[in-house]
């Protein structure tokens, strides 16, 4: 409750049946089809699921980014905007201010032929709408570079993207996040180039971003130790679906989907000595020639002849536990 | 004793840094001391893993290692010969055949705008004189292996997901049936459920193919799965190396406790420390200063650390460390 006695809008964002087609030679691809969920402030929101399944697609759609290629269905809200109905000089606005993004693939958001310090630039003219001088460039540039532990941070600066290792890059990103302070954060894989120690720093970071500004982010990430200590909740997907959404710890400790179960059982663990990693038969199914009923049906370990006919739909099972199973029918 | 199928012998690599035409002028050129002083040697059928901090230097060494940059000393040996004294093309073609690497970003390595056909038939044309037939049964193998469908193959490349196009570049490294490979974090855009199917996957080449590996990776638990023996680097220096078993039982180097001790858990509950390692700002790669590469964060250094570089020494058989207190 707010002091004007109201109920505040309690989320930041909201998705409501977001769809994403792309038109490809060999035919439709359905990236994303039918995704809902919302993302709380000050909450950091998790997406997870098989390589492929539509998490970066539903990132970019939410940034509004996709090319013409592809059909945007659906709703997504920011606070009161409708950003399906926003145009690119609208965005443009809104990124790297309300929203900033920070891609799997560094070399979609690092720009190749300019300098670390011009990138870095450029937030600071948009965000405050002057070009910054030349020292307050360096010296606010090497104070960020210095909070994502890169050490020559003033060397950095001058130097172009490839010119930095993978880690150093994917860094410089998460700077760039830093120095733009946006009101939601995507983060698309954003420590899959770090050594567990620079990992840890960065983590505690994002943590404190969420403490420090009440910053909301959504962070996609195949890695359950980053996704332990960050997220509030996690969405899993599967074949551009949602099949379960809950608190980590609950999909942790009592995970409901088939699949969010064998997903649990294929990490890796610290002191695993085994020859053979434990796996879930088969793979994704071809967006091109997708099953009737459930997508999952064919590696389901628990399959019902239902499951072959109808797509189960989300439904509650538990505190904000929602799941997409023909076992948990309502 | 076996001799290596790769020697690496005394490696540097300074890149230079010119901040400005001023600089130049002034004859102030810095370098980035990027690798200093590497020897390692990878024996035939084993798989090396190369860990350290971000920006150490481990993708320069892959490069160098491929013969794709040339090192500023020291020099790279395949089978005894030295490959920047290779000089036939077919010399250098027939090495080429042999050994491949999977870059760490596979995103920026593939052309997007050729299709996965392309992509995939590329080395086979160059290599093979191949029938059409026999050419799509070979792909459609490849794909059927890491999970991706013979239908996309008229997708373009840049239209697959990350995980979709490391996958795809990994194929393609292993497509001739290499005998030895750079992988420079060759599963990192991967779930852990497709990457532990490929890791299966790379664990089986080993065996049966016995291919011979520079596997690089950042996630410790991957390294252990597939690697014999384990090289440490910090700041372009080896630090500690020894056998898989040693390293996670057994580590010495305060680098290499501290990053076993960072690894994040998956419950929550289990709160982690990361003890070991001090918050001060990392070292500069561009004036490294006397004594130890990782003085500023340890908290167990002496006077002598700040002098003297330790050097890597033999702590019992084929366990190596370079620090003094160990
Ligand atoms: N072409 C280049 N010009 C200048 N400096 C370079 C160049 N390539 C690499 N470097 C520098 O050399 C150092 C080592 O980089 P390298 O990519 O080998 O690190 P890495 O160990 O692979 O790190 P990561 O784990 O982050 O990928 C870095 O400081 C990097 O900035
Ligand atoms: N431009 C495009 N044209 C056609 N298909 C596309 C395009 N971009 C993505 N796809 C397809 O849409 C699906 C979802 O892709 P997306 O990149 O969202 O996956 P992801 O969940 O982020 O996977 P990863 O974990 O591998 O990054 C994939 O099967 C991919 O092949
Ligand atoms: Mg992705
Ligand atoms: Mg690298």
């Amino acid at each position: 409750m707010d002091q004007m006695g109201k109920t505040p809008m309690e989320w930041i964002l909201k998705v409501e049946d977001l769809k994403v087609y792309f038109n490809t030679l060999g035919g439709v691809v359905k990236a994303v089809d039918g995704v809902s969920f919302n993302v709380k402030k000050e909450e950091l929101f998790g997406l997870v699921g098989e390589s492929g399944c539509g998490k970066s697609t539903t990132a970019f759609s939410i940034m509004r980014l996709l090319d013409d290629t592809s059909i945007l269905y659906g709703k997504i809200l920011l606070g009161d905007k409708e950003l399906v109905k926003f145009s690119k000089r609208q965005m443009r606005r809104l990124w790297g201010n309300k929203l900033y993004m920070i891609f799997q693939d560094p070399m979609t958001s690092l720009n190749p032929v300019m300098r670390v310090k011009d990138q870095i630039a450029e937030i600071f003219r948009r965000k405050e709408g002057r070009a910054l001088k030349v020292n307050d460039i360096i010296e606010k540039g090497c104070n960020l570079l210095e909070q994502v532990e890169i050490p020559d941070s003033v060397r950095v600066l001058n130097q172009y993207p490839h010119q930095l290792s993978g880690g150093m890059k994917q860094r410089v990103m998460i700077a760039m996040g830093l120095a733009t302070n946006p009101d939601l954060l995507l983060l698309d894989e954003p420590t899959t180039a770090l050594d567990s120690t620079v990992q840890f720093k960065i983590v505690e970071l994002l943590l404190g971003l969420k403490k420090k500004y009440r910053m909301s982010q959504i962070i996609i990430t195949h890695d359950f130790g980053v996704a332990a200590k960050l997220c509030d909740r996690i969405a899993v997907m599967y074949a551009g679906k949602i099949v379960e959404q809950g608190k980590y710890v609950t999909l942790l400790h009592e995970p409901a989907h088939p699949y969010t179960k064998g997903l649990f059982k294929c990490i890796i663990t610290k002191d695993q000595e085994k020859d053979y990693l434990e796996t879930m038969k088969g793979y994704l199914p071809s967006l091109y020639e997708l099953p009737s009923g459930c997508y999952f049906a064919d590696r389901c370990p628990v399959v019902l002849p239902i499951c072959r006919n109808e797509m189960p739909v989300l439904v509650e099972v538990g505190s904000e536990h929602f799941v997409a199973c023909h076992l948990f029918r309502s | 004793m076996l001799s290596p199928f790769i020697e690496i012998v005394n490696l540097n690599k300074h890149y230079p840094l010119s901040l400005g035409i001023i600089d130049r002028f002034a004859g102030d050129v810095k370098t980035i001391k990027a690798l200093n002083g590497i020897n390692l040697n990878i024996f035939k059928g084993e798989t090396l893993g190369l860990v350290g901090e971000s920006g150490c230097g481990k993708s320069t060494l892959g490069r160098i290692v491929m013969g794709i940059e040339t090192p500023t000393e020291g020099f790279v040996k395949v089978e005894g010969k030295r490959i920047d004294e290779l000089k036939s093309k077919h010399e250098i073609k027939a090495i080429r055949k042999r050994i491949q690497m999977v870059f760490q970003n596979p995103a920026s390595t593939l052309d997007p705008r050729m299709t996965l056909h392309q992509v995939l038939s590329e080395p086979f044309s160059i290599h093979y004189n191949l029938t059409r037939n026999e050419l799509d049964k070979r792909i459609e193998g490849l794909l059927e292996k890491v999970g991706l469908h013979y239908g996309d193959r008229k997708k373009l490349s840049g239209e697959f997901s990350d995980g979709q196009k490391q996958r795809i570049a990994l194929i393609r490294a292993l497509s001739l049936e290499p005998e030895f490979i750079v992988a420079d974090e060759p599963v990192s855009a991967l779930d852990v459920s497709v990457q532990a199917q490929i890791l299966n996957l790379m664990k089986q080449l080993q065996k049966e193919m016995h291919l011979t590996m520079l596997f690089i990776s950042h996630d410790l638990k991957i390294v252990r799965f597939l690697s014999d023996r384990i090289a440490v680097i910090y700041l372009g220096k080896i630090v500690e190396l020894g056998s898989t078993e040693v390293i996670f039982k057994n580590p010495c180097h305060p680098y290499t406790q501290g990053l076993l001790s960072s690894i994040l858990d998956i419950d929550p509950g289990l709160t982690n420390h990361q003890f070991r390692i001090k918050a001060d700002v990392p070292l500069s790669q561009l004036n490294i200063p006397e004594g130890c590469v990782f003085q500023m964060k340890c908290y167990s250094t002496n006077d002598r650390c700040k002098k003297e570089s330790p050097e890597l020494r033999e702590l019992t058989r084929g366990h190596s460390v370079a620090c003094f207190e160990s």
